[in-house]
């Protein structure tokens, strides 16, 4: 785990020193994460290949500013991807259909390979993790923080279409935050 | 007149980017002012990196690899052996920069911007914008193919920039490679010119992210044409 992150941050580096090889190697290991994240928050193939071109285009550029100290790779990737995808679903004349995506089904979906299985075995202990942390949280709080994290509402739009006080839905957002950070640790991979 | 207790509790939907316009922009405001904000939203995020990073990977289509791969803007990944007869002329050129006759050297520019010395050919470059002192020349091959830059005069361009050589062909511009400038004010860069802008018109250096960019974000700091 230490020498994925070590391997991580060289690979980073070079990049940040323009080496096109370095970007393909990051590619290869992180394309499938990246992908798949625009794959399920958009909800359409065409615009998933677009956020993954802009997130490699925001690695080939923004390597220098990455902070080892402040999360593994797959962490900084993985932000990066989600924003982007969030960006371009706000952007679609037709959002897919209301939540269907919950970490929950997810970690039922797991058997879904990574195309490098070096990749998988790196990352899915944590992904487990974070995943069970998600699992835990009481219903009300996990629902309004995936609208929030898959669908990119806002807080009153959360309220409008739970049909609950804008107050709740916040607090339900910061709680469930709260509660993922306590389980999980500020670190990595611990 | 934020206070910093309504701002925290806003920062998770902030790391969410999911707040609603005016708190948005009542958090930004906040944060310039507070570390602590900052240093909670920088974990925040990390958070919110977690759940993306945990959700399945999914294969990527097949030719999605090479579409980014040739997105990249078109620079040199290692620098590289500069060919003898264009090393030696780079040698004279930076001496000739450094001996600091810059009138002089300006003028024999002037005369003519482009002048055969031994089938090379040179360019000269300017600093743009009244205050700027930046100078330099290029030598290219007789075919056009390759060719060394030597600049001076040129400001640091900080540990997140470099700068960027572009060639200018009609209405189009490639990439020329990235370099940096030393504590003087000295840059050199070796450069292949792509095959379709053999014959280019001019030449431009602007500011880029360290990485470089695909086409140029800021304004020319240097030009030359031919
Ligand atoms: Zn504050």
């Amino acid at each position: 785990m230490q020498k994925e992150a070590q391997d991580d941050d060289a690979l980073l580096r070079r990049i940040a020193e323009a080496e096109g090889e370095a970007l393909r190697e990051l590619y290869r290991k992180y394309g499938g994460l990246v992908y798949g994240i625009g794959l399920r928050i958009t909800g359409d193939a065409a615009v998933a290949e677009e956020v993954a071109q802009d997130v490699f285009m925001s690695a080939w550029r923004g390597a220098a500013s990455y902070r080892p100290d402040l999360g593994a790779v797959a962490t900084w990737l993985g932000r990066i991807a989600r924003n982007r995808a969030i960006d371009a679903l706000r952007g679609m004349k037709s959002r897919p259909m209301p939540l269907r995506e919950d970490w929950g089904e997810l970690a039922d979906a797991e058997d879904t390979r990574s195309p490098d299985p070096a990749e998988e075995a790196g990352r899915s202990q944590r992904a487990k993790e974070v995943r069970a942390a998600v699992a835990e949280l009481p219903e009300g709080q996990r629902t309004a923080l995936s609208l929030a994290f898959f669908k990119g509402m806002s807080h009153s739009e959360i309220a409008a279409a739970l049909g609950l006080p804008l107050g709740t839905v916040k607090s339900r957002i910061r709680d469930a935050m709260r509660s993922l950070r306590d389980k999980l640790g500020e670190g990595g991979s611990a | 007149m934020t206070d910093h207790e309504e701002i925290a509790g806003l920062l998770t939907g902030y790391a969410l980017a999911c707040l609603d316009s005016e708190d948005e922009e009542a958090v930004r405001e906040h944060l310039a002012g507070c570390a602590e904000c900052r240093s909670e939203l920088a974990a925040l995020r990390l958070s919110v990196g977690e759940l993306a990073a945990a959700m399945a990977p999914c294969p990527p289509p097949a030719g999605l690899e090479e579409r980014i791969m040739s997105a990249l803007p078109r620079i040199r990944a290692r620098p590289r052996l500069i060919p003898p007869f264009l090393a030696a002329a780079a040698a004279i050129l930076i001496a000739l920069l450094g001996a600091g006759n810059v009138l002089q050297w300006q003028r024999s520019q002037a005369d003519s911007a482009r002048r055969a010395a031994g089938g090379l050919v040179t360019m000269a470059l300017l600093g743009s914008g009244a205050g700027s002192s930046a100078f330099g020349t290029i030598v290219l091959d007789p075919e056009d193919n390759e060719g060394v830059l030597a600049v001076r005069g040129l400001d640091s361009p900080g540990a997140s920039g470099r700068y960027q050589l572009w060639l200018v062909k009609g209405e189009r511009k490639a990439s020329g490679g990235l370099f940096e400038v030393d504590s003087h004010g000295y840059g050199s860069l070796v450069l292949d010119v792509p095959a379709d802008f053999r014959g280019f018109d001019a030449l431009m250096v602007t500011l880029e992210p360290r990485g470089g960019s695909a086409s140029p974000s800021g304004r020319a700091v240097m030009q030359g044409s031919r």
